[in-house]
């Protein structure tokens, strides 16, 4: 290696050696903390108003201290337009809630719309949030068509509304049988068909659940391949790489872990029960004690869906950031589930004991964990050049017609 | 424009990179301020351009920011005092910097945290408890009937059927209780009906629409029935007081206040947020149970009637179920939020009123209605 590294120096570096570009964090818990408390102080003061306003400040601040190879990302959302999605959407949520307490009919009618809606509302967020979104001052961008997200998701939207009718007209005649079976008084075996229309209520949207269940993995799958493969950075088209094979591992794998943390945490619970019952059997409230160890076996279950749930989380995140690339940039996505179930775990603690006043530290900590967790193996970012139809005049772009709604992607 | 002098020499230039906006390459530059206001370059990437021209953006925390030229060129600084400075100086203002000096200060952060403490605390206390109240009484009648049809018809859906009691049987009750609305000159629109509970077992509802629903079980359990007259007197306390309106609104009032304070944070858990709420509900139940009571005690005192009429029947209704007497119809509605498969009314109905009898006493505060004792107390003391 000594001997060649004597000839190298008046060569230029290989172009295709690539290097690895860290992700930074470095929001800081008290200054998110007064920028937070504010913001929120002056989206009450508004009336909701100014929450628009707020959104795009910590968007800033989030995006302008998460840093790749030393420079920063920003948000360019105009709160104007944030508004009047927030509008929109308010307004048809306070036209559902209306609708279901008046007029049950018309609330089903709408629950449809919104369903029928749901691939177009994806596109026009996403688009909203990729366009807004820039790095080194090029633009990110989802190129598609509302059109082929609707090819993409017809079938899918169609066989869940279609079980869905199915298991309200079913609703409906069990119902409708049970009402029957109360009015013919004489029968002896009323109650037992009461018994049976009330298995029946429970059963049907279980089985309808159940039908469904095989299929969310799928859906997983061609939700990313969307987003990601219709995603670009510059030029750079993003494209996802993995099987959806992958992500029916990921939720049979969730699945077992939760199945074992869940026995874990009863048989531990159990044990505790039968440890305090021996303990402290001879005292005279047995109630008392039996709540205390139901409210301990409680917290028990309830911190192991922790673990569940950062699990999903990290090896979810793994499994589509850490098989994504931009161009001939690959991200590098490490998340350890034990990490992130920890931080979820302390964190929901620390922002119930703080009543609420560690929700900025929370998130500060969570978006440290996972920019140190994520890297881009990449040539050099300098040779990507801006999209072909992107606005050079990155303000007054008329294009952006979209407006924004929080989905998680 | 004026002549600029710089109270600090060290601000007068600024470091940082330049992004062409065609592609991702950057470059390090420094950035001067003349006395006339202009940005030089160095290197000169771009022609001198006056500060004016600059599309610059607002300060927010450490986070740096952008100079955006009229190409789509970009600057991007950390150097914050010193282009502070240089807006200060050229415009004369300050645009936009007011919600960073807010942000900026401890004390104006513990001010409005302070204000956001004593908002949340006064509208859950007095303000939604007081608006629910104007509101409901507010509403036109023919939107509480449909409210109040739908639930019946639902509750008749789902739980009841159609009640076995004896004709002779109903008609006495239903003329007490047409003598009731007459004595205390109560809205005359009120309904009584009958049902099976079915596995709600004895209990009693009071509909938005004036419909009172006893179950055949609650009229079974009375030994007298002055103790029905006590449980339909606190019914229609709940129609006269108007609370299963109430309850909806304030429920609606609550999920938006909910809304706005956490709008923006996905990161919180749904059990920190679902605790509060469900906290909040409970106490507002409890509130209206005693109200309730409290419209019931008086009316009984009135017509001279026995208060503890009332309270042999709850006893007697804890010791033979352990499940509270009475539900308001807004337990029952399917809520805005909930999509309506998972609407299961008499779920809801018997988890609430069971917490009540098994559940010890630090766990009240969950409770939908107050407890049994306290409750048969007040009746006892008259």
């Amino acid at each position: 290696m000594a001997a060649a590294a004597e000839f190298i120096p008046t060569t230029p570096p290989p172009v295709n050696q690539s290097r690895l570009l860290k992700f930074e964090f470095h929001g800081r818990a008290l200054e998110f903390f007064k920028i937070w408390v504010v913001n929120l102080f002056l989206s009450i003061v508004t009336l909701g108003i100014f929450s628009a306003w707020a959104k795009v400040r910590t968007q800033r601040y989030l995006y302008g201290n998460t840093r790749l190879d030393g420079h920063s990302f920003t948000y360019l959302a105009d709160p104007v337009t944030i508004l009047k999605g927030r509008f929109i959407a308010f307004g048809f949520l306070i036209g559902y809630s209306l609708a279901w307490n008046f007029y049950p009919s018309a609330g089903m009618i709408l629950l449809v719309v919104g369903v029928l809606l749901l691939p177009a509302i994806l596109v026009a967020a996403t688009r909203f949030k990729m366009r807004n979104s820039s790095y080194r001052n090029l633009r990110f961008g989802f190129d598609t068509q509302f059109s082929a997200a609707y090819r993409l998701f017809a079938l899918p939207m169609f066989i869940i509304l279609l079980l869905t009718g199915v298991c309200y007209g079913l609703l409906q005649l069990v119902d409708l049988d049970a009402m029957m079976v109360g009015f013919q008084e004489l029968e002896t075996d009323s109650d037992a068909k009461q018994a049976v229309s009330l298995t029946a209520e429970q059963l049907i949207p279980t089985i309808f659940y159940l039908i469904l269940v095989p299929f969310i993995p799928y859906l997983d799958y061609l939700r990313n391949h969307f987003l990601i493969d219709n995603s670009r950075y510059g030029h750079a088209s993003a494209q996802l790489k993995c099987s959806v094979g992958s992500f029916y591992e990921l939720y049979l794998m969730s699945f077992l872990v939760m199945t074992v943390a869940i026995t874990i945490a009863i048989t531990l619970s159990i044990g505790l029960v039968a440890l305090v019952t021996a303990l402290f059997g001879s005292v005279e409230n047995p109630d008392s004690i039996g709540m205390v160890a139901g409210a301990i076996s409680a917290f028990l279950i309830y911190s192991s869906l922790f673990l569940v749930s950062g699990y999903f989380r990290a090896r979810r995140t793994n499994l589509i950031y850490g098989n994504s690339i931009f161009g001939d940039s690959e991200l590098i996505s490490e998340l350890k589930f034990t990490q992130v179930s920890w931080i979820l775990f302390s964190n929901t603690v620390a922002i119930m004991l703080s009543l609420g006043l560690l929700i900025p530290w929370s998130r500060m900590r969570m978006a440290r964990y996972i920019a140190s967790a994520t890297q881009l193996k990449s040539t050099d970012l300098a040779l990507i050049t801006a999209g072909s139809h992107e606005s050079q005049n990155a303000l007054g772009d008329g294009m952006i017609d979209a407006f924004d709604l929080d989905i998680g992607l | 424009m004026d002549q600029i002098t710089h109270s600090n020499p060290a601000l007068s230039t600024a470091i940082g990179n330049y992004f062409d906006g065609h592609s991702a390459a950057f470059s390090q530059v420094t950035l001067t301020l003349t006395p006339a206001g202009i940005i030089d370059l160095q290197p000169p990437l771009q022609p001198p351009t006056h500060l004016t021209k600059l599309i610059i953006s607002s300060r927010i925390g450490t986070s740096p920011r952008s100079l955006r030229f009229s190409d789509g060129a970009v600057i991007e600084t950390n150097d914050h005092a010193a282009i502070d400075q240089w807006q200060k100086a050229v415009t004369g203002n300050s645009r936009q910097q007011w919600i960073h000096r807010l942000e900026s200060r401890v004390a104006y952060g513990a001010g409005a945290l302070i204000f956001i403490i004593c908002l949340i605390g006064i509208s859950l206390i007095w303000g939604i408890p007081w608006s629910s109240n104007l509101i409901a009484h507010a509403l036109p009648g023919d939107i509480t009937e449909t409210i109040g049809d739908a639930s019946v018809e639902s509750m008749d859906q789902v739980i009841f059927k159609p009640s076995a009691l004896s004709q002779v049987q109903r008609q006495r009750l239903e003329q007490q209780f047409q003598q009731l609305l007459f004595e205390q000159s109560a809205n005359k629109g009120y309904q009584l009906e009958f049902r099976q509970g079915g596995i709600i077992g004895p209990n009693a509802f009071a509909f938005p629409n004036g419909v009172i629903i006893i179950t055949d079980e609650m009229v079974a359990l009375a030994e007298q029935e002055a103790e029905l007259l006590a449980i339909l007197l606190h019914e229609i306390g709940h129609l006269q007081q108007r609370h299963s309106l109430r309850q909806i609104i304030s429920h609606s009032s609550l999920a938006m206040l909910t809304t706005l304070l956490t709008g923006d944070i996905t990161a919180a858990g749904s059990l920190v947020v679902a605790a509060p709420n469900i906290l909040m509900k409970a106490g507002y139940s409890r509130d209206m149970e005693t109200e309730a009571d409290t419209y019931a005690l008086h009316q009984m005192q009135r017509l001279q009637l026995e208060t503890d009429h009332f309270a042999n029947i709850m006893e007697r209704l804890e010791s033979v179920t352990g499940v509270d007497h009475d539900q308001q119809s807004g337990d029952n509605k399917p809520q805005p939020e909930a999509p309506p498969v998972s609407a299961d009314p008499d779920k809801i109905t018997t988890s609430e009123a069971k917490l009540d009898a098994e559940l010890p006493t630090w766990l009240d505060f969950f409770a939908s209605h107050p407890l049994t004792q306290e409750r048969v107390a007040r009746f006892r003391q008259h």
